[in-house]
């Protein structure tokens, strides 16, 4: 563990000795695991290593950045050459910066051992449990795609402002696509996902049914009529259609370079007040978890929307130094790009009511499992197909539908929350309820 | 290179191996709004292997293309193909590559200096926002500069050296509360001159501010079913991820809805609908590639032919189910991932109309140009979204929509074709393809006027 971090601080040496002003190096150690399921069958299985180390140098206020996929010392006179050479080309911009350190608090249960040491046998195991219980839970059920991956790895970083931080990490992933079949009728695609910092933590079983149970269940779909009402959106179509702009419109790199509808709105209200949004970088057992971000900055527990008030947008060390304040440990990405900005663990305060309770006060509308389509992240325009939706009747649901679409604007719609459910759904790093909306236009036929 | 993994390929017990080393530097630089945000480069070299023993695949990689760590990949690969269930798998015999290949370059991008390619996008992105109403742009180019040597056991031995260089202009503006956005690109396989094959950065920018601004005073549009007229992005996008992703015979296999259609009628008897590894009509398609991934020779691939479905996309794998010759279509983005089948440039075979008589021709129907993000099922069911609608009326340009979307079942919409004009191009060069791991595509055709749903609001 030590040795990467030495290794790092060998190489931001290396570019303070050709000229840098600042520089810092992010590295990565991982063993990846992989196995992919396809046509009801396991497709591949496959093991590799994989490294990497990037260089960030500043020099008279230019910004230069290179990576490499070897983390072989030999590499580390060009690495800093070319990183320099970009740095002289690029156009000077005072703000850039490379942050001091700050203090990391110790995170517990990032790296489970057990994992690092799964047979890639037991991973084939695993995914063979996932398909047979898809195909067990109803024969009409096909899975077209998915698999189990496992992760194992370490990530350090050291700057040239005396910052150096590491971490070991490890996470199992279970992912399942496909559709039903009955006769001549196929169901609407659905993908159920499911993701664990621990062996222990992942459960193949229920993952398979969830997916199996909604491709049954809208098998028989039929289009309704078109109207303007009541759209139930589930903790995936969540994802799939209200975050996009919502997280693209509170990246501060957006807000600064007018990308953003939300610019000048923090302390105001821009949502019901039903909504409350926060991100934790430090949750226990949350897939993003890490004590640190891209930039060594410490994550924490922070609103974002707080009862339908814009509490604050998320920064980096560069957006931050733009607006003199600090960084909120948003700097994300890998070691082969330079920190951008990303939620880490995203919670949306759940509500009071069953998802039952919410279908129940209901007069007329849809309920979406998924949705397919086009979400504009700058206007926060919306419209595409529902997938795997239900026609909602007087607080019932009525019928699977195909051919429906709906249409909006992210921005509109947050207005006019009606319910939140009280049970939240891990979807990838981000903890969702049910959200029903009002006057949202539907189109079907 | 080749005779390095030659030497070491020949030591690997399987019943059929293949090494294939790869080199990427990736050069990009971005400005938004006045500001540098990217100036980088990424460099990595690393070997996949992949191997069949008894019918099982293993497949692994190493960073770097050191002997020991080789050897550890083949040893991998060799421990994942004994853990899968040995079964019946051959793979069909195939035209393999042997020797260097190189396709056509004008004026390598290795000779224009990042200085050059900095302030090019500088002033893109200044030129963008000098325009009324334009409250932000932001402006990247980027190169691919990849090097490729694949020997596999029974007799492929390429070297595979190219260059794809893109550029990427998005504008955004805005009135009052309104804010839309616009973006174009262009993307080759080849050099500098030919990434400006059709236009100049500064024309290419025009046109996206031209877009917005027309956009910030436009309507949705009411859904129907009506009369479109795709341009070549909307021709290439459908052709791509609508028709050709159920042609992937991989897709076949799991049932799309292609599946035992070949030498049945799927489209209107105007469409020839072909993938290519070469570049055809124009060069420089950024999709173009001569060798694939297994070291099998490319070629054009007719996939819909005068309207009758022809032909799958295959690798060796599923060639030999099939019963017919590998098309060429495996590949792999990284030395990391695995080769599987993908498209290269995916086009409709442009008719014999000029588009001014297409469009004099057009009683009532949507030019719907500027392609947007979307998807498509198995089932060829897809639903795209569109920058910019404009309303044709007896032949003339009237209102411009925003906020369209279109949809359907790709075969229907094809089936509905009653025209296809003589101007061809590659639209979408500077586009990627996501199948659980990336690839540079391109896709294109002429201009196509058929039937379709579009989508907007209501109520």
């Amino acid at each position: 563990m030590a040795e990467l971090v030495d290794r790092l601080e060998e190489l931001v040496r290396c570019a303070l000795a050709k000229g840098a002003d600042q520089a810092e190096a992010f590295g990565q150690g991982f063993e990846d695991r992989e196995v992919w399921l396809e046509s009801n069958r396991i497709k591949t299985a496959k093991s590799h290593p994989g490294e990497g180390i990037g260089l960030r140098v500043i020099k008279n206020k230019r910004l230069g950045f290179a990576s490499d996929n070897n983390l072989d010392e030999a590499n580390f006179d060009e690495l800093c050459t070319k990183a320099l050479a970009l740095a002289s080309a690029n156009l000077t911009d005072k703000f850039q910066i490379i942050p001091e350190p700050r203090k990391l608090s110790a995170l517990k249960g990032l790296y489970d051992p057990k994992l690092a040491e799964l047979p890639l046998k037991e991973v084939i195991a695993m995914a063979k449990r996932l398909l047979k219980a898809a195909k067990d839970y109803d024969r009409r059920v096909t899975v077209d795609s998915g698999g189990v991956f496992v992760n194992t790895g370490e990530k350090a970083i050291f700057n040239s402002n005396g910052l150096a931080a590491s971490e070991q990490e490890s996470s199992i992933i279970a992912m399942i696509m496909g559709m039903a079949r009955d006769k001549n009728e196929v169901s609407s695609f659905d993908f159920q996902f499911d993701g664990s910092l621990r062996l222990t933590g992942i459960e193949i079983e229920s993952l398979a049914k969830r997916f199996a149970q909604n491709v049954i269940r809208s098998l028989g779909a039929k289009p309704v009529r078109s109207f303007t009402g009541t759209v139930l959106f589930s903790p995936h179509a969540v994802a799939e259609t209200l975050l996009g702009p919502i997280l693209s419109s509170i990246n501060a790199n957006n807000v600064q370079k007018g990308m953003s509808k939300l610019a000048g709105k923090t302390g105001k209200r821009i949502a019901s007040t039903k909504l409350t949004i926060q991100d934790d970088g430090l949750l226990a057992g949350g897939l993003s978890s890490s004590a640190f971000d891209r930039e060594g900055q410490p994550h924490r527990k922070l609103s974002i929307i707080k009862d339908g008030k814009l509490a604050t947008y998320l920064y980096n060390s560069y957006t931050a130094n733009r607006e003199g304040r600090t960084s909120t440990g948003h700097a994300a990405g890998n070691y082969s790009s330079l920190p951008g900005i990303s939620t880490t663990n995203l919670i949306l305060k759940p509500g009071d009511a069953t998802k039952a309770e919410l279908i129940r006060e209901i007069k007329e509308g849809i309920l979406v499992t998924r949705f397919s389509g086009n979400t504009n992240p700058v206007s926060g325009d919306f419209s595409g197909t529902v997938k795997g939706g239900f026609y909602i009747k007087n607080g019932k649901l009525a019928n699977p539908v195909t051919n429906t679409m709906i249409a909006g604007n992210v921005f509109d719609a947050i207005t006019t929350i009606s319910g939140i459910s009280k049970k939240l759904t891990k979807v990838y790093s981000y903890l969702l309820p049910y959200i029903a909306i009002e006057r949202v236009s539907v189109t079907s036929g | 290179m080749i005779s390095y993994l030659k030497e070491i390929l020949a030591h690997v017990p399987a019943d059929y191996a293949e090494l294939r080393y790869h080199e990427r530097r990736v050069n990009a630089v971005s400005v938004r709004k006045g500001e540098p945000e990217a100036a980088q480069t990424n460099h990595l070299t690393g070997v996949g292997v992949r191997l069949l023993d008894s019918g099982r695949w293993g497949f692994s990689s190493t960073p770097g293309s050191k002997r020991a760590d080789i050897m550890r990949a083949i040893g991998d690969a060799a421990t994942a193909a004994k853990a899968m269930s040995k079964r019946k798998k051959t793979l069909a015999k195939a035209k393999l590559a042997k020797g260097e290949f190189r396709p056509p370059v004008e004026d390598p991008v290795e000779n224009h200096p990042l200085e050059e390619k900095l302030g090019l996008v500088k002033e893109a992105e200044a030129k963008a926002r000098r325009s009324k109403k334009v409250v932000s742009a932001s402006s990247a180019y980027i190169e691919y500069l990849d090097k490729k040597a694949i020997v596999t056991s029974d007799g492929a031995a390429a070297l595979i050296t190219d260059a794809k260089p893109e550029f990427r202009i998005t504008v955004v503006a805005k009135e009052e509360t309104n804010m839309v956005t616009a973006s174009e690109s262009a993307g080759v396989t080849g050099g500098w001159k030919d990434l400006w094959r059709y236009g100049a950065a500064e024309e290419i920018v025009e046109k996206a501010v031209k877009r917005a601004q027309r956009l910030l005073s436009a309507e949705f549009p009411k859904g129907e079913r009506m009369k479109v007229i795709l341009s070549p992005e909307m021709v290439g996008l459908i052709a791509h991820e609508a028709i050709g992703h159920t042609v992937e015979a991989d897709f076949v296999l799991s049932g799309a809805i292609t599946k035992g259609k070949i030498g049945k009628r799927v489209a209107s008897e105007l469409v020839t609908l072909a993938d290519s590894g070469p570049s055809v009509h124009i060069p420089g398609a950024s999709g173009t590639l001569l060798v694939d991934d297994e070291g099998v020779m490319t070629e054009r691939t007719v996939v819909i032919e005068n309207g009758i479905l022809r032909s799958y996309l295959h690798n060796r794998e599923s060639a030999a189910s099939f019963g017919v010759a590998p098309t060429g279509n495996s590949r792999a983005f990284e030395y990391s991932d695995e080769p599987i089948i993908r498209m290269r440039n995916t086009y409709i075979e442009p008719g014999e109309m000029s588009l001014s008589e297409l469009l004099a021709s057009t009683d009532r129907a949507f030019l719907l140009e500027g392609a947007g993000g979307g998807q498509a099922d198995a089932n060829a069911e897809f639903m795209f979204g569109v920058q910019e609608a404009t309303l044709i009326e007896k032949g003339k340009r009237k209102k411009t929509f925003r906020g369209v979307t279109i949809s359907g079942n790709a075969f229907e919409v094809l089936q509905s074709v009653d025209a296809i004009t003589k101007e061809f191009r590659w639209a979408l060069g500077a586009g990627y393809c996501g199948k659980f791991q990336r690839a540079k595509v391109d896709a294109g055709g002429a201009y196509v006027r058929c039937e379709a749903i579009i989508g907007g609001r209501h109520g």
